[in-house]
């Protein structure tokens, strides 16, 4: 099985990718940082990288039908990078209201689950990619019908989809909400993880945040290791979007998962 | 009349602040105003104000990093109190649409000089330019950003290709 380890695509890291780092196995592309721009930078990075592309703005936990010029921007943005697999979030970013701009979490309830895998199937049969899904990091906790992981192993198999596992937001979660991140693990079908998200938490006032914005920290190397040595992954990518350090620290993390994949 | 559900609940009360502040006060009562469909109404009472609070400043925390892309230099000027000044001003309204964060951008620049404070022009007049769509403008302004440095000059908007793109004349001393 292929294996891969790379970094999400962000313009402050273009000219150090432009030299093909090594380390650098593939990347993710988040879909709308593309939608308003010539899309002929994607069909090059394909060229050189294995890409995934990445949406936030979907909305797939929204009811109703998906905004569909936003589905159809997605799904050209996906023809040109020609991904091997594409991903959004088990989240809501907008409602019939308002545009939120960014995820929210959705009710574990049977109604949610035919809401976001109705969605999902619709996504992924426009773009004729397979889809993944994966978990988001929210302050506020719902009181749903069933626990987190039955419901993302119930959305996985009922939307034929993947779960993107994001192991920042499982361990930033776990420490606002108290909770044992691994045994919310050992109650997800690992057969249903195929990529993780990685990148530092951040914390503020007592709370953990997953700002995208520090380095990995020693506990999160721990927890995808742990996900590793249970799970089929197929890939890692690493999530930074700010406070960007030098490309030699994001090389030598990108170097400790490849390990942690050759260990596992 | 349709019941309202928690996802469409949950989008108002975390984009308003008042909404949580009554919230907070008394979770039946807004419940009832919100008139929430029975499914609902026990995870809508369970909310924790405290969450809603962080989940709410996280996602305007959003909000302002995109408004810092598009007027840096306005906020720089403001130094500590950009972020206060940001929270103020979004109680006025949550943006909507496409454009929504040039129009926040352009919203906050807006309430910025209704209050007194020194906006950058140049930043003013590239988001007018965008959101009015037209095809060419130049104006005078005190910050053009030449080289890391900020220079008087005239800057020159442009539309050509569907991009938009400009030129900086100036004076070099």
């Amino acid at each position: 099985m292929r294996r891969l380890v790379g970094l999400g695509y962000r313009g402050e890291l273009a000219h150090w990718l432009d030299g093909r780092p090594p380390e650098v196995g593939c990347l993710e592309i988040t879909a709308e940082h593309f939608m308003d721009r010539a899309q002929d930078q994607l069909r090059v990075l394909s060229r050189h990288y294995p890409l995934f592309v990445h949406g936030l703005g979907l909305s797939l936990g929204t009811r109703g039908p998906l905004e569909i010029d936003l589905l159809k921007r997605f799904a050209r943005v996906v023809d040109a990078a020609a991904p091997l697999w594409i991903s959004e979030h088990v989240a809501f970013t907008r409602t019939s209201e308002v545009d939120l701009g960014h995820l929210n979490p959705v009710r574990a309830t049977r109604e949610s689950l035919q809401i976001l895998s109705d969605h999902a199937r619709e996504v992924a049969d426009l773009c004729g990619k397979p889809l993944i899904l994966e978990n988001i990091t929210s302050h506020v906790a719902l009181r749903g019908e069933m626990t987190e992981p039955d419901f993302l192993n119930r959305l996985c198999d009922q939307a034929e989809c993947g779960l993107l596992l994001d192991v920042t937001n499982l361990l930033v979660n776990s420490r606002n909400h108290h909770f044992d991140p691994l045994a919310w693990l050992d109650q997800i079908e690992p057969g249903h993880i195929v990529q993780l998200h990685v990148v530092g938490y951040s914390r503020d006032q007592g709370r953990w945040h997953d700002l995208h914005a520090e380095a990995i920290q020693e506990e999160l190397f721990d927890l995808t290791e742990e996900v590793l040595m249970r799970a089929p992954v197929q890939a890692i990518i690493i999530e930074r979007d700010e406070n960007f350090p030098p490309p030699e620290e994001l090389a030598e993390e990108l170097r400790r998962l490849e390990a942690a994949f050759v260990k596992a | 009349m349709s019941k309202l559900d928690l996802t469409t609940a949950l989008g108002r009360l975390l984009t308003n602040a008042l909404l949580r502040s009554e919230f907070k006060r008394s979770p039946r009562d807004t419940a009832a105003r919100l008139t929430l469909r029975d499914e609902d109404l026990e995870s809508f009472l369970a909310l924790d104000p405290a969450d809603l609070e962080v989940q709410a400043k996280t996602l305007l925390h959003k909000r302002y990093g995109e408004v810092s892309r598009l007027i840096p230099l306005s906020l720089a000027r403001l130094e500590s109190a950009a972020w206060s000044l940001f929270e103020a001003y979004s109680l006025t309204g949550w943006p909507e649409g496409p454009q929504r964060h040039l129009q926040d951008a352009a919203g906050f620049a807006e309430y910025l000089n209704r209050l007194g404070h020194v906006v950058a022009k140049a930043e003013i007049h590239r988001l007018r330019f965008i959101l009015r769509e037209n095809r060419f403008s130049a104006c005078w302004v005190r910050d053009l950003l030449i080289r890391g440095r900020h220079h008087p000059g005239v800057q020159v908007l442009y539309r050509s290709g569907g991009q938009v793109h400009a030129l900086a004349l100036y004076l070099r001393v």
